[in-house]
């Protein structure tokens, strides 16, 4: 993901420097956000129960 | 291999302190707020268990068998959220209903306002810029999780009702604005983005079109501050205006679909609203920003412009400014609505789906944390000029007009029944 996008201030630096790395920032962001969802979609099929209690229980202390 | 390798952000050593204080940030207060939740939960069960418990003597007593089990289903229901605090009935934790149920005070609440003081109060440090930049956009991975929660139904009836308001609003807006612009002498540029950003999703759109219409870095600053600026000011005033207003939830969904111009504050307000608001805002959204590349096609037939070594055409401009994310939002809405037995779904306990449906509020909060340290009372003064007036100007109208026709739609068409 890249230091612009939506919600927030970006500067022009971020946009000429998106041509020289050859994709934008925003279909970066969107890439690493399709990469994320499904590792966690494999993770969850390997083991939804670990992953329900991780993100429901365990991160939950109080 | 020069694809792959593009993917990895230059210096993106420098992102993992910001990332990391995001991520601390956004667990500290999803921690208050599942305490808060906890003990609201406590206080209403704490009051309803008494007469719960003599409505099941009554319906015991009468021997109206029908109406026992019901009744011994919600007295187990209550007293399973007094225990969770170690509570008997009779106790109260009036603070807890008062923040977390009076004044919304919840994580949606804590992160943005939170995080919007120790910006603007304490500053943040610039090693910390970086990361909290990266955060923001965190939220793309929850919406395509979050598609889990649709089914085809949904995505007709509310995303075709939605992508019919949404072309209509944002073209509508944006044909408005870059007349005015034009009118009163705002230059192509910045009346070309500001069109854009008004009409669409605000600084997405804003990065979309700047290149086409060869806005000037200034030009940038002005529309992202007042979009900026407008968008801040109706996340926090629209859910109130909300309950004031008396909106359902899958209205309300709607209308800041309609109104709030960035996809990030829109699901914070909508989410802010209730999970009802949240799955209509997100789902009208998903069929909003996928209008953002016509948009763009739009600019470049208004200004007359042309190629210019560029490719602008009709198709490279779909290709180049498509948002692909959205598309897992749509592969995971295509799963569970298939009924693979294996991939069960969100309330199938112990299934894939079921597991990812427990993700997808942390990317959330993750997000929100970057919005809210993101927001500088700086930047938006950066809004200004005419160019400001219209665009603020046309998004207040686009609101109002939004508003009166959700409430002309009603609530069931806008309802997202889920899987």
């Amino acid at each position: 993901m890249s230091a612009t996008g939506e919600g927030g201030a970006m500067s022009s630096e971020s946009v000429s420097q998106d041509k020289a790395t050859g994709l934008s920032s925003a279909k970066r962001e969107d890439i690493w956000a399709l990469i994320i969802a499904g590792a966690v979609m494999l993770i969850s099929i390997a083991a939804p129960e670990a992953v329900y209690d991780f993100f429901k229980k365990v991160l939950y202390i109080f | 291999m020069a694809n792959l390798r593009s993917l990895i952000v230059p210096g993106w050593t420098k992102i993992i302190p910001g990332l990391v204080f995001c991520m601390v940030f956004a667990w500290i207060m999803m921690n208050i707020d599942h305490v808060l939740g906890k003990y609201h939960k406590a206080d209403v069960a704490s009051a309803a268990i008494p007469a719960l418990e003599e409505k099941l003597a009554d319906a015991t007593a009468s021997g109206n068998a029908g109406a026992v089990a019901p009744a011994e289903g919600k007295l187990a229901k209550q007293q399973k959220a007094l225990d969770k605090v170690d509570g008997t009935a009779g106790d109260a934790w009036p603070v807890a209903t008062l923040l977390y149920q009076k004044f919304q005070f919840k994580y949606v609440a804590m992160l943005l306002i939170g995080g919007i003081l120790i910006r603007n109060l304490f500053g943040i440090p610039e090693f910390l810029k970086p990361g909290i930049a990266v955060a923001r956009p965190i939220i793309k991975p929850g919406i395509i999780i979050l598609g889990v929660h649709y089914v085809w139904s949904d995505v007709v009836r509310v995303g075709g009702t939605g992508m019919l308001l949404a072309a209509v609003f944002i073209f509508g807006t944006a044909i408005v604005v870059m007349w005015l612009s034009r009118k009163y002498g705002v230059s192509d540029g910045l009346g070309g983005i500001m069109g854009a950003g008004t009409g669409v999703c605000g600084v997405s759109a804003i990065i979309a079109t700047a290149p086409v219409v060869g806005a000037k870095p200034r030009d940038m600053a002005y529309a992202i501050g007042t979009i900026l600026l407008f968008g801040t000011a109706m996340l926090f005033i629209m859910p109130y205006l909300g309950q004031w207003l008396g909106i359902s939830e899958p209205q309300f969904g709607a209308w800041s679909a309609l109104a709030i111009l960035n996809t990030a504050q829109l699901i914070a307000a909508a989410e802010w609203y209730g999970e009802e608001a949240r799955n209509t805002a997100v789902l009208i959204n998903a069929a909003r920003i996928m209008l953002i590349p016509l948009i763009v096609v739009f600019a470049v037939w208004f200004y007359g412009i042309k190629g210019e070594g560029k490719n602008i055409g009709f198709w490279a401009t779909m290709r180049a400014k498509f948002p692909i994310f959205i598309l897992g939002f749509f592969a995971l809405i295509i799963l569970n609505s298939a009924g693979i037995a294996f991939l069960g779904g969100p309330k199938t306990a112990g299934t894939p789906l079921w597991a990812m449906d427990a993700v997808y509020k942390w990317f959330f909060a993750i997000g929100f944390a970057g919005i809210g340290l993101s927001i500088s009372i700086e930047d938006m003064k950066k809004a200004g000029g005419t160019a400001f007036a219209i665009g603020s100007g046309a998004a207040t109208v686009k609101m109002i007009l939004g508003l009166i026709v959700v409430l002309l739609l009603g609530t069931e068409l806008l309802r997202v029944g889920g899987g």
